[in-house]
């Protein structure tokens, strides 16, 4: 699958699902577009996909995004939710919805996945350099906040798919 | 009459988004409950009396599937209807679970409206 197909998956989906559910409107922007990525303090979520295809699907965004997050999926103002308080829930819902959606938008809904191992750290600024600087990856800016979308697509031999058949 | 709720979900970002739409809706709400996977949604079952169960699919110690599973097995729970609440968008899966006797199945992400009109459709609540 080329390149350019998942990206533009990957922002109409993430585009889709902020809209729907937070109310808010990413802008897409081109990697090299100078964003002051150093500014801020991220998380990283990660899950894997397994089934008729499998991968990872990784988003990292800055903690101050992922209060503003909460307080927008759940109508609250933004000084009475802490992310912290609930491990970042907000931000593990939002990629589990994105995933669910993106492997429905690259592959079709007949096709069958399992969403598994979902994940969530703090990344210190090199772990944050480090990951973006080693792979394709979405950015868009939603209000001020960079939010990094990454899609991992294992190559399966087929070896391998006539073991799994 | 009062219906008594269910609302099964890992996150609870989307069980205080559910319950929140719950309270909007122009159904006679009971009690609303709270599990955060298809155990404790069965020890809750075994004390509550529950007319409806709004479940996802990905969950950790019991996921909504084997719920699914377990309810059908159980004669006293069998016929409490279930609607299926997940980012799970493949066809297949969720004619399998038809199959196992969910009511409805609505994909996450998904709208106050959307929810609403899928509970009144399944406790078959006519509000004209």
């Amino acid at each position: 699958m080329d390149n350019k197909r998942i990206m533009e998956a990957i922002n109409e989906t993430v585009s889709n699902v902020l809209e729907q559910t937070a109310f808010m409107f990413p802008e897409s922007i081109d990697m090299a577009s100078g964003v002051a990525f150093e500014d801020f303090e991220y998380i990283l979520v990660k899950l894997n996909f397994s089934g008729d295809k499998a991968g990872e699907v990784k988003m990292i965004m800055p903690v101050d995004f992922c209060a503003e997050l909460s307080a927008n999926l759940l109508g609250e103002d933004i000084g009475d939710v802490d992310p912290e308080e609930n491990n970042f829930d907000s931000a593990k819902e939002l990629l589990n919805i994105v995933s669910g959606q993106l492997l429905v938008n690259l592959f079709g809904d007949e096709a069958l996945f399992n969403l598994t191992d979902l994940e969530m750290k703090k990344l210190e600024e090199e772990a944050f350099f480090s990951i973006i600087e080693g792979c394709e990856y979405h950015c868009c800016m939603v209000d001020e906040y960079p939010v990094i979308t990454i899609f991992d697509l294992q190559e399966i031999t087929d070896e391998c798919q006539s073991i799994s058949s | 009459m009062a219906y008594n709720i269910l609302v099964v979900d890992d996150s609870q970002t989307i069980r205080s988004i559910i319950v929140k739409i719950l309270k909007l809706t122009k159904i006679e709400m009971g009690q609303i409950h709270e599990a955060e996977n298809g155990r404790e949604a069965l020890d809750c079952l075994r004390d509550n009396w529950i007319d409806l169960i709004l479940s996802d699919l990905n969950m950790p110690v019991m996921s909504g599937t084997e719920l699914v599973s377990e309810l059908a097995k159980d004669r006293l729970l069998k016929n409490i209807p279930v609607v299926v609440i997940s980012t799970d968008g493949s066809v297949k899966r969720i004619e399998e679970l038809k199959k196992k006797g969910i009511r409805e199945y609505i994909r996450k992400p998904f709208t106050p409206e959307s929810l609403s009109e899928v509970i009144d459709r399944v406790l078959g609540v006519n509000h004209g």
